[in-house]
């Protein structure tokens, strides 16, 4: 599992360059700027099958499978490789089967890309609170998944997300 | 020379006209985009280890400080006479006051998806496209006051909170600080919803849309949030003159931030350049 998902990422050796005096923060962004196809797409089907059921408000280890405000919203505990200071919090969550980021507080909560100045106790809260900021046809960025963004190759015809797996799921 | 960084509420209809054509042409060039990308990944939480220098580190506001001074060059690239307004939110605390006039920010989003239809930045009027979000939307997007589920804007009495605070930070530099004027600023409050979300990070609650998001860059009101927060820094500093930027020093290798924040002469990334060196605006602009 993860070696499919996790391991789809292509970084870019150029960079859109410098525009004048924007320098410091576009030069340095660009520089490192990798994307990092976490959760492609798909990954919500294939790990249907490895889920367990789990309540709404299961134990913090479990994984949780759910529609929620008509949104399918699916979390798997990430045992394989990955851990909290890889950016993922040791979570992998969709949204109809597009990757959601969760981050980890210092006080044990989280967050999401999404919803990014507050926190919430449990991944399936912040999961919801997620959802609660989609609009009705809103859907979350996959990476790439734009033809402003990527190549019909696959291949990212200029940098898209940013660096690691921190961001993956930004449309750029 | 040192130039004036203006209360939104006080900008006459050219200074208007003037900052949002800049804004746009900023856009138009692809520069823009730039900066809600380094937004987004300079967004690094407390809960993971590695150097945080945006957000829930003593490094908020500096941090902040520069991006703003960046935009700002970019807008002054177009037009020199061009500077980044506040918005003080205490003052200017309605959906239709400044800066959500039609022509400044435009207004509110419809109710159906949030869309603003007002202003320069809509949509329709084809020169602010989203292109850069956690989102696939492509249309800036506001839900100001959160009708839903009302929430109020902070007041000048929660901003007072913070700048009667001596100590500009303290341990454990994050977002659990429970002292310190940074993070009262920035607000990340004990609990948990309304009652957690203090000045800074009540302000981006309140707009909603993209303001809620990583990409919060998207919307151009972020500037003049951001100037705001800037100038309650300088305020600050006026009234605790002795106090500076704290960690001081490095914190130790046994510290638990060890690492993870920028003490007051180490560089704070993007930038080549430390909290020390800009914890002085004077000589570049001045806020009326």
């Amino acid at each position: 599992m993860n070696s499919t998902t996790n391991e789809t990422c292509s970084s870019r050796a150029d960079d859109p360059g410098t525009r004048g005096g924007l320098s410091s923060v576009v030069g340095s962004v660009g520089r490192r700027r990798v994307l990092l196809g976490l959760l492609a797409s798909g990954t919500g089907a294939a790990l249907a099958p490895v889920l367990t059921a789990s309540e709404p408000a299961g134990p913090a280890d479990a994984g949780f499978e759910e529609t929620y405000r008509r949104r399918r919203i699916v979390g798997v505990r990430d045992r394989v490789g990955r851990s909290a200071h890889e950016g993922s919090g040791g979570w992998r969550v969709t949204v109809d089967g597009r990757p959601l980021h969760l981050m980890r507080r210092a006080d044990g909560s989280w967050m999401t890309m999404v919803d990014h100045y507050q926190s919430y106790p449990t991944p399936l809260a912040a999961a919801r609170a997620a959802v609660d900021e989609l609009g009705p046809t809103e859907r979350l960025s996959m990476p790439g998944d734009s033809a402003d963004h990527m190549t019909g190759s696959g291949t990212p015809s200029r940098p898209t997300g940013v660096e690691g797996d921190h961001h993956s799921g930004v449309h750029a | 020379m040192v130039y004036t960084r203006k209360d939104v509420s006080t900008l006459t209809q050219s200074e208007r006209r003037r900052f949002v054509t800049a804004l746009l042409e900023v856009k138009r060039r692809g520069e823009y985009d730039e900066f809600v990308r380094a937004h987004i990944e300079y967004f690094k939480p407390d809960g993971e280890r590695g150097l945080r220098t945006a957000h829930m580190a003593p490094s908020f506001l500096p941090w902040h400080r520069r991006f703003l001074l960046d935009l700002e060059q970019a807008l002054r690239r177009v037009d020199d006479a061009v500077t980044v307004p506040y918005w003080d939110w205490t003052r200017d605390r309605t959906r239709t006051a400044v800066p959500w006039t039609d022509d400044l920010l435009g207004g509110t989003g419809r109710s159906s998806d949030r869309q603003v239809m007002t202003g320069p930045f809509a949509y329709g009027n084809g020169g602010w496209t989203i292109k850069v979000g956690v989102t696939d939307t492509a249309f800036l997007q506001r839900d100001l006051g959160r009708p839903g589920n009302p929430l109020a804007l902070p007041t000048a009495r929660d901003v007072e909170g913070a700048l009667a605070d001596p100590v500009y930070d303290t341990a454990p530099w994050n977002s659990t600080s429970t002292k310190g004027f940074r993070n009262k600023l920035e607000g990340w409050g004990a609990g948990r919803g309304a009652a957690s979300w203090r000045n800074h990070n009540r302000v981006h609650r309140w707009i909603g849309g993209q303001m809620v998001g990583a990409a919060s860059a998207n919307d151009p009101v972020f500037w003049m949030h951001h100037a705001f927060v800037d100038l309650l820094w300088s305020r600050w500093q006026q009234r605790h003159p002795n106090a500076g930027y704290l960690p001081a020093s490095p914190l130790a290798v046994g510290d638990a931030q060890h690492g993870q924040v920028v003490a007051r002469q180490e560089k704070m990334p993007p930038w080549d350049v430390t909290p020390e060196e800009l914890q002085d605006h004077s000589g570049i602009y001045q806020y009326v």
